[in-house]
């Protein structure tokens, strides 16, 4: 079976799918498989790896194996929800910006402040730019969401008037305005779903991009805070043992961050390559239709 | 900014790289970059704006006294209207007045010009590692034939890329400095030894030019660790690239010709290179701004007293002078810095910045 699906979908796809899989079955499944709560005292204080505690206890005498296991759930849904966000801002801005640049009074002047817009959005390193709005509107899930969106919207909006500029060029677009259609129904209707695709595997490594950032930003205090279990919190708070020897705390959050990311970025370079490995799935109905009549 | 290489160069294309067409280029390029810098000026104007409730009451707590409150506010000029605002800040940007720190209680712009060789210091030694190590490396693997030498660059480039900058450095402390004790633990750039006289404020340049050997020796030990996990984390991207460029040159026709009329290697070797060089210098200047980023975490964690760590204490006592600062200062450093990519761009390539593609 899984032969058969690394042919179909490419080995890369597979391992990044399950990796993923297996990352939301955890989160989902944590209350139920973790040893003890995610903010429950043990009592027993920076224990060590055991077969009680497999992956030790921290500072404070929660379980680190429990606490790891429930970290998705908040950076899961925070990379998660500030993507899906910056990608639904980001495709009519990118619509907009590609369909209109160069063309009419109003849209060319659209599409030129969108696009200095994002100019000066990126003028600032990510980071920095992520770590400034999360300080001033104050640290939080909610907050977090909503500034690491604002961050990523972006890339989004660059990635989809890409594919927009080339595809505008295409005869099904000449084609539908003979038909008497208006630009901005072309741009919705028939341009933008087939610029969508290349856009949708940009969101899986965003993902990975924005639970990094999240992490980040929790380590720094200016996420999740203490004591809710977050991988980079519990980075933070492991941090203090590394000079007396207690590795434990920090090491299997950490690992578990980077393995998380690493699946989000292998699905996304496999959903990348896939439109090479043939089939015309994701091109829209309108566009297929084209390529007959006009060969 | 990618284009496909052209030939290799020749003797009237170095002597069209005047510095006249380059003054030219920079200068038309200017605007952008001044309408860049007011927008994101104005950027971090409206970005301190954003802070929900009284700023005020955010800097002095929620037991403040009303007296008190009214004060911050007219430090901060917000009893002014907006407008009044906004163009105070401008002149005062212009003038390099950037407010005062609450915590430092100095000028944000003396904080900042204090501690900005320290992480440039940092961020730049690990761009040059990066660069020193990434493009030999990827042009080594472009020049041989060997079994899975896309899954070893591909691997390296998704390691580096997912594993978390300040966990890496906690990682490499731990196994250095606290396990084997063969580097400093993260204490800051020399520990607690009395550092050169400040010319440049670059420890390393600042010990050479007192000829104090000791302390360059210890700066570099000091310097060590955090620039392996930039260097670790930050490479993969240029490794791929210059990897990447490499082939892609390879499979200009000149190579070939060059190798059938029995051309040294050597000399081939210089040109491919040159062809490769504009993807690798893009991403360069992509790499050189995220390092500014990821320096914030890592120079916390080393306790490194540059402007990153400053940031981070910024944001934990609400100082927002001091962030504003920042984020103005790192918007500034990637301009320039793209700026520069797009020179060293118009060197290599003649073709590009002729008119209609600026």
């Amino acid at each position: 079976m899984i032969r058969s699906s690394i042919e179909r979908y490419g080995a890369k796809t597979v391992w990044g799918g399950a990796i993923v899989g297996l990352l939301i079955l955890l989160a989902l499944l944590a209350p139920v498989i973790s040893p003890f709560g995610s903010e429950e005292l043990t009592g027993e204080l920076l224990a060590a790896p055991s077969g009680e505690f497999p992956f030790g206890t921290d500072r404070r005498g929660m379980d680190v194996l429990s606490r790891t296991l429930h970290a998705p759930r908040v950076d899961l849904t925070v990379g998660l929800a500030a993507t899906l966000m910056a990608f639904v801002i980001g495709i009519p801005l990118g619509t907009i910006a590609g369909m209109f640049e160069d063309r009419g009074r109003l849209g060319g002047f659209s599409a030129q402040v969108i696009m200095r817009g994002m100019d000066v959005m990126q003028a600032f390193p990510v980071f920095v730019f992520a770590l400034a709005l999360v300080a001033v509107l104050g640290a939080g899930p909610v907050n977090l969401i909503l500034g690491l969106a604002f961050v990523n919207t972006p890339v989004f909006v660059r990635q989809i008037r890409t594919g927009i500029l080339v595809l505008r060029e295409e005869p099904f677009v000449e084609a539908a305005t003979i038909a008497g259609w208006s630009r901005l129904r072309i741009a919705f209707r028939h341009v933008l779903p087939n610029a969508l695709g290349p856009a949708a595997s940009l969101v899986s490594v965003m993902i990975g991009f924005s639970i990094l950032l999240t992490a980040g930003l929790s380590f720094v205090g200016a996420g999740v805070r203490l004591p809710t279990a977050e991988w980079g919190v519990m980075i933070s708070e492991g941090s203090n043992q590394l000079g007396t020897g207690e590795w434990w705390p920090s090491l299997f959050p950490g690992l578990s961050l980077a393995f998380t990311i690493f699946g989000f970025s292998l699905l996304g370079e496999g959903l990348r390559e896939a439109p090479s490995r043939g089939g015309s799935g994701t091109l829209s109905r309108s566009h297929r239709w084209a390529e007959r009549m006009f060969g | 900014m990618t284009t496909t290489p052209a030939g290799p160069a020749t003797g009237s294309v170095r002597r069209r790289l005047g510095l006249g067409r380059l003054g030219r280029l920079v200068a038309r390029r200017a605007r952008f970059v001044i309408i860049q810098l007011a927008g994101a000026a104005t950027a971090a104007f409206f970005l301190i704006r954003l802070v929900p409730g009284d700023p005020a009451r955010v800097i002095a707590g929620p037991a403040a006294s009303e007296q008190v409150l009214a004060a911050i506010r007219r430090h901060l000029g917000l009893d002014q209207s907006l407008p009044v605002q906004y163009w105070t800040y401008l002149t005062n940007l212009v003038r390099g007045d950037l407010g005062d720190s609450i915590t430092t209680g100095q000028p944000v712009f003396d904080d900042l010009i204090q501690r900005v060789p320290a992480t440039l210091e940092l961020i730049s030694l690990a761009m040059l590692v990066s660069l020193l190590l990434g493009i030999p490396l990827g042009f080594a693997m472009a020049r041989r034939r060997l079994r899975g030498k896309g899954k070893v660059i591909f691997g390296y480039a998704m390691f580096s890329g997912s594993v978390p900058d300040f966990w890496l450095a906690l990682i490499v402390a731990f196994i250095f400095a606290y396990t084997w004790g063969i580097l400093p633990p993260p204490i800051g750039r020399l520990g607690f030894a009395t550092p050169p006289e400040r010319v440049t404020g670059f420890l390393t340049v600042d010990s050479v030019l007192a000829w104090d050997l000791g302390t360059l020796w210890l700066a570099l030990q000091h310097l060590a660790l955090p620039v392996l996990t930039l260097t670790l984390v930050y490479s993969g991207l240029i490794v791929k690239v210059a990897n990447a460029a490499s082939e892609q040159a390879m499979r200009a026709g000149f190579n070939d010709l060059y190798a059938s009329v029995g051309i040294r290697q050597a000399l081939t070797n210089r040109r491919l290179v040159r062809l490769a060089l504009p993807p690798v210098a893009t991403v360069a200047g992509i790499t050189y701004g995220f390092l500014l980023g990821g320096s914030v975490l890592v120079e916390q964690i080393y306790s490194w007293g540059g402007i990153g760590q400053y940031a981070v204490t910024a944001l934990r006592s609400a100082d927002f002078a001091a962030l504003q600062g920042f984020i103005v200062l790192a918007a500034v450093f990637n301009i320039v810095n793209y700026l520069l990519v797009d020179v060293v761009l118009w060197m290599v390539d003649p073709r590009l910045g002729r008119k209609g593609s600026a």
